[in-house]
This record gives C-alpha cells, sequence and structure tokens, in this order.
C-alpha cells in the first residue's frame, strides 16, 4: 500500500472536516441569536488565509530547491 | 494441462471497494440534489461527515487486504508461470491454482500498486464528494449563510483550505510547485474578489453577493480539482 496517499487523503478529510465544523458552528450561533459576524470575524480569517498562503509559499520554495 | 487461477475471497474486495465509493458517492450527491431542490434536510452536517468518515475509512483496511494480492496481467501471468514450473503429478491433466497458496510475487510498489487505479478511483469519489459536501452543508440545513459578511467568512475560510490543502499536497509530492504557484494566483485572485464584494455589497449587497457566489464557484472548483489530483497521482 502506498501509505502517503492513505495518509493524505486522511489528513484533508481531517481538515475539511475540522474547518466545516468551525465554520458553519460560528455561522450556526451568529443565526441563533448570537453574536454576528462582524469584520473582526472576517480580519481573523484573512490573517489565517495570510498564515496558510506564507506556509504554502515557503512549501513552493522547498519543493524547487528540491527539483519538484 | 491447463492452470485455472481461482479468486481468493479477499479478491473480490476490489469490486467491493469501488462500489463502495461509488455509493459514498451517489449518497452524497442525492443527499445534495434533495435538499437544493426540496427544502428537505435528511441529515444534518455534522451525521454526514460522521458518515463519510466511517465509510472513507473503510476503504483503508480494503486496500490493505488487497496489498499483496495480484491482480494485475502481469502478476497473474508471473502466477501461473511460477505454478506452471511445479512438477506435475502422473495422471494430473487440470491443476486448480489458488492464489493464497501461490507463489509469492514480487514485492508491490507503491507504483505497482494492484488495484490502484480501482481504489484511488474510490479514493477521488471519496474525496471529491467529501469535499462537496462539507462546502454544500449550507445546503443540507443548519448553518447556512445568509448575509454578505457569513458568505464572506464562508469564502474566505474556502480560500483558507484551498491553501492548505495545496500545501498538503506538494508536501506530499502529489502536486508540483508549478501547480501549488498557479493555485497562490488563483487564491490571491478571490481574496481580491471577496474584498471588492464586500466593498460593493456596501451599497448593492444583491451585486456583492453575486461575486461573492462567483468567488465560491472558483474555490469549489479549484477544490475539486486538487481532490482529485491528491487522490489520482
Amino acid at each position: 500500500m502506498n501509505p502517503t496517499t492513505v495518509d493524505l487523503a486522511i489528513t484533508l478529510a481531517l481538515q475539511l472536516a475540522t474547518k466545516a465544523s468551525e465554520l458553519f458552528g460560528r455561522i450556526g450561533a451568529a443565526q441563533a441569536g448570537g453574536p454576528p459576524i462582524t469584520d473582526a470575524d472576517l480580519d481573523a480569517a484573512a490573517t489565517a488565509v495570510g498564515v496558510s498562503r506564507q506556509g504554502l509559499l515557503d512549501a513552493i520554495k522547498q519543493a524547487k530547491a528540491e527539483g519538484r | 494441462m491447463n492452470i485455472e487461477l481461482v479468486p481468493a475471497p479477499w479478491r473480490q474486495m476490489k469490486t467491493y471497494t469501488m462500489w463502495l465509493g461509488i455509493l459514498i458517492g451517489t449518497l452524497d450527491a442525492a443527499m445534495l440534489l434533495v435538499a437544493q431542490f426540496t427544502n428537505l434536510n435528511i441529515l444534518t452536517p455534522t451525521q454526514v461527515l460522521g458518515i463519510n468518515a466511517v465509510l472513507g475509512f473503510l476503504i483503508v483496511p480494503a486496500k490493505l487486504i488487497l496489498q499483496n494480492i495480484p491482480v494485475t496481467t502481469d502478476e497473474k501471468i508471473a502466477v501461473v508461470a511460477a505454478a506452471a514450473a511445479q512438477p506435475v503429478k502422473a495422471g494430473e491433466q487440470n491443476i486448480e491454482v489458488k492464489v493464497d497458496d501461490a507463489p509469492v510475487p514480487p514485492p508491490i510498489t507503491p507504483e505497482r500498486l494492484p488495484m490502484k487505479h480501482h481504489l484511488r478511483a474510490a479514493q477521488a469519489a471519496f474525496l471529491l464528494l467529501f469535499t462537496l459536501a462539507v462546502l454544500g452543508c449550507a445546503q443540507l440545513g443548519l448553518a447556512s449563510p445568509q448575509t454578505v459578511s457569513e458568505k464572506a467568512l464562508v469564502a474566505t475560510a474556502a480560500v483558507d483550505q484551498v491553501l492548505k490543502t495545496t500545501t498538503t499536497l506538494l508536501n506530499a509530492r502529489q502536486i508540483g510547485s508549478a501547480d501549488a504557484e498557479n493555485v497562490v494566483k488563483i487564491t490571491d485572485g478571490a481574496s481580491a474578489g471577496i474584498a471588492v464584494a464586500r466593498t460593493v455589497a456596501a451599497a448593492d449587497p444583491a451585486a456583492g453577493q453575486s461575486r461573492l457566489t462567483a468567488v465560491m464557484t472558483i474555490l469549489t472548483g479549484l477544490q475539486t480539482y486538487l481532490a482529485t489530483k491528491g487522490a489520482t497521482k
């Protein structure tokens, strides 16, 4: 078996499940009368995007160094 | 001398795992379509995620079991040839060769993984439809984003998820740096589109929501591409 493929599938599934749980939980709370989505929420999400983007850029740099 | 290969029970698993993947995908698609067109919430998003996870993990042990089973033509030929090379008892006309008793075929490397096409197709279906199910949770009930802010949050989270997925695939050597750079460009465009949509929505909410929908369409397509890429390469 190729463990990479299976591990990858599990990793991606868990990433998606975690993100979906957080995201729809927050929106559901807002719609249930909780605090609405504010600019602070969007800024926090944008900050997370920035972190992820930098992580990807670092990975690209590493991949290029390895000739991939 | 006739040599007949008798399928071992585990060999049948290849069909089961393939159909399992198709079954998962069909159920997901059916639920999404029913929810989309009838407003009937069959399952909560949590239930959908749970079912997908359980069924998806069933593929893993099945694949483990299949690891050393000869399936390709070359491997079958190797098994038959090895069996044919064995001494034949006098008067014996038909030899039944059971795969479980046959000589061990050459080690199977990841590149020669039996059933990789079938199983990876099943994995692709699982990942693809899992992604669609997650992104389609809004269609299934509880937390459908309504306002521009909520939709912008969903879109931003989707950008984040695409970037993380791409990083995972790149580190796992499933995609190359060129693909990853393209993803960065697309997600940069999507982020800019989200910002523009928020600005536009201040004056025209409908126009802002329309732009967010367009951004989500791009991101969904990108995520689907990545899921397929990761599962089939």
